[in-house]
């Protein structure tokens, strides 16, 4: 009974790994790079103011903006940016002429002018291939099995190697298989909590959508319902009577005071309106919940209706769980460690598909395994340099330019899996990672100075030195 | 303060590392290793919590500690690694 | 693997639907916490379903278990 239970685990380890390992290679890697979501999309629009600018200035803009352009609209939006200049408003309603449409833009925060970036998403399209592989809900779903078989692997794969903390720290080189299992342990073994942590936390962030027998028992499916009894920010209808806003700038101080901490985003619900409210939500980066408290306030008189800043303990606890997997509490240092555990999980999902090619010896080679391993774990960082060095490559006023960024990402990713289904060879392992290289070479370059250039440059030596070492290998 | 963190737990599993024997001939040390390694391995592992927590605060602290476990025990193995392998 | 993927999937809700209704708190509270655990208990019906003797014994320690969660259920409801 003992020896099959070992058996069936292995066996359980095996085959999920193999079917959700190209998925689970996607999700790590993208997840990986977009710990850093946030400056590489700085990045990838250079036109950006770079100097942050207080919260108060940029309410003062988008106050006079607003006044301006929609004094009583249906809402007014303002989204000061952490992480550089500019602060997006967006409003819906009627404009100053009185013609019913919207807006939806970034400002200088200083000088209220329109910024005129460069058209590019960003990490969305990394960001939206880490939760569901570009490929909407049925990709979602597939991602959160994909969580459950990473699960599933830890815990198989704890119980499949037995001599787990005598091999603490045991990578034996040059050994052929011997030497990828030891690389598959030591990844999976030293960053054990990690792993659970970040695949669990993940399936945390979409809980009820993705286990919906408690929501139906206790909310009949009803999810807004779940939601607004524990997060119900004060909400009122138009009255109908003109009164003018009350400056947002007493407000803020008192939302600061009230909260403790920056605000993120301020929303005015009919502005103009004698019962307009003014909302502030708090920004959660400087801790473990992701739960934005928020505090309401009467637009005319500018007196506080109501604020929360505490929830019940297991929203509190879900809350933490989604804080954790999104990385954002403990400033660059923990992001940093953030992103080598997730090195660790690709660098254990990798091994572990190669482990399947490797073990069935070289004539299984030229297998669909074997071409989808390499279009896979050398062709997506190769897709992801592209996209980076297309950003810098591609004219600014091309049309559709963000969407083209995101076509070379697909187009070169594509043609990594043409290759590799033609011709599967080391040479190949070693040319993609080489192309990566080069290509990250090309917009460390056209990259300017700055952290994430140079993060860009080490990534491109280190793909560089791989390949070499491939090249070298393949020829001993 | 959390390079203090990075810099003991690294330190704490060096010394974890030359407590193994095998691991010992890694690092080119002949011999038994003292028993007295292990305890103090685990020790300076333990106490790097302590500038962690002191930096950002009890629930952060302690979550950028177990990911700096992680990060320095593979920055170890990657150096036990190297040794072993040029030596 | 159909009484793993599919059916611990099935089992996983049917405890989260019965935790949601018997838990002592609050309604948000009890749907957080059942949904919560549901996703372990997946994670255990899967390995259960694995390592089960034969076909059978997995979906018999799948399907009882479900039912005894509905039946509860609906005795409560």
């Amino acid at each position: 009974m003992k020896a099959n239970f070992h058996l069936s685990m292995i066996w359980l380890h095996r085959w999920s790994g193999l079917i959700f390992g190209w998925a689970l290679y996607v999700i790590a890697l993208t997840g990986t790079v977009v710990v850093f979501s946030d400056e590489i999309s700085v990045w990838m629009q250079p036109e950006l103011p770079a100097n942050t600018v207080a919260v108060e200035q940029a309410l003062i803009t988008a106050q006079t903006h607003l006044q301006r352009a929609a004094p009583v609209a249906e809402f007014w939006s303002i989204t000061p940016s952490a992480h550089h200049g500019g602060v997006t408003i967006a409003w819906a309603g009627a404009d100053s002429a009185g013609n019913d449409r919207g807006d939806n833009a970034l400002f200088d925060a200083v000088t209220g002018a329109v910024v005129a970036a460069r058209d590019s998403h960003g990490t969305e399209p990394l960001v939206d291939l880490h939760f569901r592989l570009h490929s909407g809900p049925v990709g979602m779903w597939i991602v959160a099995s994909a969580g459950m078989v990473m699960l599933l692997g830890l815990v198989t794969g704890v119980i499949v190697h037995r001599r787990i903390f005598r091999d603490f720290f045991m990578f034996r080189i040059g050994k052929g298989q011997r030497s990828w299992l030891d690389a598959h342990n030591i990844a999976g073994v030293l960053t054990l909590p990690f792993q659970f942590v970040i695949a669990f936390t993940g399936l945390m962030i979409f809980p009820v959508l993705l286990m919906p027998g408690a929501l139906q028992a206790g909310y009949g499916g009803d999810r807004a319902a779940y939601v607004s009894d524990w997060y119900l920010p004060t909400q009122r209808e138009a009255s109908g009577m003109s009164a003018p806003l009350a400056p947002l700038l007493p407000m803020l101080a008192a939302a600061e005071h009230q909260l403790g901490g920056r605000i993120e985003q301020i929303a005015v619900a009919h502005p103009g309106d004698a019962a307009a409210i003014v909302t502030f939500w708090r920004g959660t980066d400087d801790r473990l919940s992701m739960m934005a408290d928020w505090a309401a306030f009467d637009g005319p008189s500018g007196r506080m209706l109501a604020s929360q800043t505490r929830y019940p303990p297991g929203i509190e606890t879900s809350g933490v769980m989604v804080g954790l997997h999104f990385a954002k509490f403990g400033g660059a240092w923990t992001r940093w460690l953030y992103f080598f555990s997730g090195l660790a999980s690709t660098a254990l999902i990798a091994t572990g598909l190669l482990l399947w090619t490797v073990k069935r010896g070289p004539e299984s080679g030229k297998g669909l395994v074997a071409a989808l391993n390499l279009a896979t774990i050398a062709g997506l960082p190769m897709a992801i340099a592209a996209y980076f060095a297309a950003n810098r490559l591609l004219p600014v006023d091309l049309t559709e330019r963000g969407e083209w960024e995101i076509r070379i990402l697909f187009l070169s990713w594509a043609a990594c899996l043409g290759w590799a289904l033609m011709h599967n060879r080391w040479a190949s392992w070693a040319g993609m990672m080489l192309g990566a290289a080069f290509l990250l070479g090309i917009a460390t370059i056209l990259g300017g100075t700055g952290p994430v250039t140079l993060s860009l440059a080490l990534s491109a030596v280190a793909l560089g030195t791989t390949g070499l070492l491939l090249i070298r290998g393949a020829r001993a | 303060m959390i390079a203090l963190t990075l810099l003991l737990a690294t330190a704490g599993f060096l010394t974890l590392a030359l407590s193994m024997q095998r691991h010992r001939r890694d690092l080119g040390r002949q011999g038994k290793p003292p028993r007295a390694m292990r305890p103090v391995a685990f020790l300076l592992i333990g106490l790097s919590v302590f500038p962690a927590v002191a930096d950002q605060g009890l629930a952060i602290g302690i979550t950028s500690w177990g990911m700096a476990l992680s990060v320095c025990a593979m920055a170890v193995a990657a150096w036990l690694t190297v040794r072993s392998s040029w030596r | 693997m159909l009484a793993a993927g599919p059916g611990g999937f099935a089992l996983a809700n049917a405890a989260a639907a019965l935790g949601a209704e018997t838990l002592p708190l609050s309604a948000a509270e009890a749907v957080t916490w059942a949904t919560m655990a549901a996703f372990p208990i997946h994670l255990a019906a899967i390995i259960w379903a694995f390592a089960a003797r034969s076909a059978a014994w997995a979906w018999a320690g799948i399907v009882i278990p479900a039912l005894v969660c509905l039946l509860i259920l609906s005795a409560t409801a």
